[in-house]
């Protein structure tokens, strides 16, 4: 199976509309996420930005079906090839985990259990959704350690998870994602807490992954720098909305709304040594008590007393969607306000 | 200005210096582990050279950058130069004057001079101590201002490193990650030091909030002429922060030059793989093409060359012979075989 190119995007495997997945906490409601919609197509690798609490973690969750107490998606639609996810029967949305939807966590010992080898943990993952017996299971493991990097597989299926290092833990970690062939992976900062030369290591694998398997993969982030090597499409969030969505080159190469382009001028570049970075003053407010209207408002450069009221998501002329009264860049088509 | 410095930290006395610091951490035996040595079971004492024979000097005014993947040792070699860790061989002075004398710090006013910004803001604040105990504390101790005069003092260094002194009588978690570490920094700066050591001091930050500490970094050196050696595994950072970048793998230095010229042209393949590996805004869809193979663990390193068993380049002479650092260019230097010819 081939990349598709953007643009040409056929039937998404995930569609995800207007989601809004709120925690009602003692000290009220937190709208961790507030309305977002974004398709991945197969084989497409969707870039998902923010900083902390941005929302971009409950994202990941509220897809999975993870959100916990007191979490509930309170309104939209996560459809996954075609089939709403929000009003699945648990036991159905638990067929689909680790089978067709899978997850990779920033801390590999999230996924990988301390106490059991890989081989079990392994097998039991394909035991519970495939009508194999355990010498097949076996051999599925020992293709997915070979095919993320894992040199003299059997010996790694008989260790325990302690006896590896970090990247040899994500790795298998990815493996275990990959085990079912799933049509889509969230990857949640998989490659934060790794170093620099293992972490090029893990993006090479995730990416050749996607290429063959055709498999939709989001990529959940706040290294910008990571998404412009890996990702296609990317989303950024800011206090539980996305603020911009598009193309990568589009986006990063002429970014429209002011936090995006904010980000962008934090991020130490080439040939501005010793120069101030662009900084955005300020820090992301508290989701318990936002401004009205853009919540970005308070930090923005160019904010004026339009920004009072809430921005709706505007499609421009070049095919992004920017949440913003005062886009920097790209015309709004007239009408298609969504 | 980095030219100059250059020069500056070959000619002129530098601030700091090293020479063949080593720091090893030895695991001894517990009881059952000696009965059993004295049985004749193969068990020996672990020894891990976390820096091994460090050499280098920073003048008065630079900014270092020392870079290197988790267990090269950085963070260990800012420990001993802060007066943490006392190094087990080697020495370390500073204007001058030892940092270390027989495992004991040498001088009050050395330890003053040298402080040190550690990662993470959550950890490194006493969560039961207001801000200004945090930040006043160590200057009251030394008698570096009188009692009635700490909450001005602190009020001051406080709005240097952008922080509202309104909020001194507050306790660390009533602050964000990003003012934490500006109360961390100001706790630092308290002591009126001379020369920081910044350990992954931005690491733990979210980006925005990165690019603010970094400008701030830079305000307060040329506001207070500073000395930095900025430890990140960040290369990006380094880069945009250091007018020199010393690199480390497995506790030795594999590579020293100034900034501009490293990313023109590295010398070791370490270095090489390390930039080809790093992720940038303006590489796009790129094919990633990874170094082979983990970071061995320093407990038992390669032989010769650290790097050779991932070396693409390695040959022979590589596994049995440890390079000697060696000037390859004017105020450069590169521990690799491969540039005797």
């Amino acid at each position: 199976m081939s990349v598709p190119t953007t643009g040409e995007r056929g039937e998404p495997t995930l569609s995800v509309r207007n989601l809004k997945t709120h925690f009602f906490t003692k000290e009220g409601v937190v709208k961790a996420v507030d309305g977002i919609s974004f398709d991945v197509a197969p084989g497409e690798v969707l870039g998902l930005v923010g900083e902390s609490g941005s929302g971009k973690s409950i994202t990941g969750f509220s897809i999975l079906g993870l959100v916990d107490q007191p979490g509930r998606i309170v309104d939209g639609e996560i459809l996954f090839q075609g089939r709403d996810l929000v009003h699945l029967p648990e036991e159905e949305q638990r067929k689909l985990r680790g089978s067709k939807i899978a997850m990779i966590f920033q801390d590999p010992m999230m996924t990988l259990n301390p106490v059991l080898r890989v081989d079990t943990q392994m097998t039991e993952a394909v035991l519970a959704h495939r009508d194999v017996s355990k010498e097949q299971a076996l051999d599925i493991a020992r293709e997915a350690l070979v095919r993320v990097g894992i040199a003299a597989p059997d010996e790694r299926l008989a260790s325990y998870p302690h006896q590896f290092s970090g990247g040899m833990r994500q790795r298998v970690a990815i493996a275990i994602a990959f085990l079912n062939e799933p049509d889509l992976i969230i990857a949640d900062e998989p490659t934060t807490a790794l170093d620099v030369t293992i972490q090029g290591q893990i993006l090479y694998e995730a990416q050749n992954l996607c290429r063959d398997t055709g498999t939709a993969l989001i990529w959940i982030t706040h290294d910008l720098a990571v998404v412009a090597g890996l990702a296609d499409q990317i989303s950024v969030m800011y206090a539980g909305k996305i603020v911009e969505q598009g193309s990568v080159d589009r986006v990063l190469d002429q970014p429209a709304h002011p936090y995006t382009s904010g980000l962008i001028g934090s991020v130490p570049g080439r040939n501005q040594r010793g120069e101030r970075l662009f900084q955005i003053p300020g820090m992301t407010p508290s989701l318990l008590n936002l401004p009205d209207g853009c919540a970005f408002r308070s930090r923005c450069p160019h904010a004026d007393i339009a920004c009072e009221e809430e921005p709706s998501e505007q499609r421009t002329d070049d095919g992004r969607l920017v949440r913003c009264v005062r886009p920097l860049a790209g015309r709004p088509r007239d009408g298609e306000a969504a | 200005m980095s030219e100059a410095l250059q020069q500056q930290s070959a000619a002129a006395a530098p601030i700091l210096t090293a020479e063949e610091v080593s720091k090893r951490f030895v695991k001894t035996l517990d009881l059952a582990g000696r009965i059993a040595q004295r049985l004749g079971a193969d068990i020996r004492e672990e020894t891990v050279h976390a820096v091994d024979g460090v050499s280098l000097a920073i003048a008065p005014g630079e900014v270092l950058g020392l870079v290197g993947e988790s267990g090269c040792g950085k963070s260990t070699f800012g420990r001993m130069v802060a007066g943490i860790l006392p190094p087990s061989a080697g020495s370390l002075t500073f204007d001058g004057r030892p940092i270390w004398q027989d495992g004991k710090p040498v001088s009050r006013e050395t330890a003053l001079a040298v402080q040190m910004i550690f990662q993470d803001p959550f950890a490194s604040l006493d969560p039961r101590m207001r801000v200004l105990d945090i930040i006043g504390e160590a200057p009251k101790v030394h008698g570096m201002i009188e009692p009635k005069e700490m909450d001005d003092y602190v009020a001051d260094v406080m709005l240097r490193v952008g922080l509202d002194a309104d909020f001194r009588r507050r306790y660390p978690h009533q602050f964000s990650g990003g003012q934490r570490q500006r109360i961390g920094i100001a706790r630092a700066l308290a002591v009126k030091p001379r020369f920081l050591v910044c350990d992954e001091a931005i690491a733990a930050l979210d980006v925005s909030i990165q690019a603010q500490v970094i400008n701030l970094f830079m305000d307060l050196r040329e506001d207070l002429d500073l000395t930095y050696l900025f430890i990140s595994h960040d290369l990006s950072v380094v880069e945009h922060i250091s007018d020199r970048i010393v690199i480390m793998y497995l506790g030795r230095v594999v590579e020293v030059a100034p900034t501009g010229e490293l990313f023109e042209q590295p010398n070791h393949p370490y270095t090489q793989a390390l930039l080809a590996e790093v992720p940038r805004i303006d590489l796009r869809k790129r094919a990633y093409t990874p170094v082979k193979g983990e970071i061995p663990s320093p407990l038992d390193p390669p032989s010769g060359c650290h790097f050779h068993p991932r070396c693409p380049f390695a040959t022979e002479r590589c596994a049995r012979e440890r390079p000697a650092l060696k000037e390859i260019a004017p105020g450069r230097l590169s521990a690799c075989h491969l540039n005797d010819g």
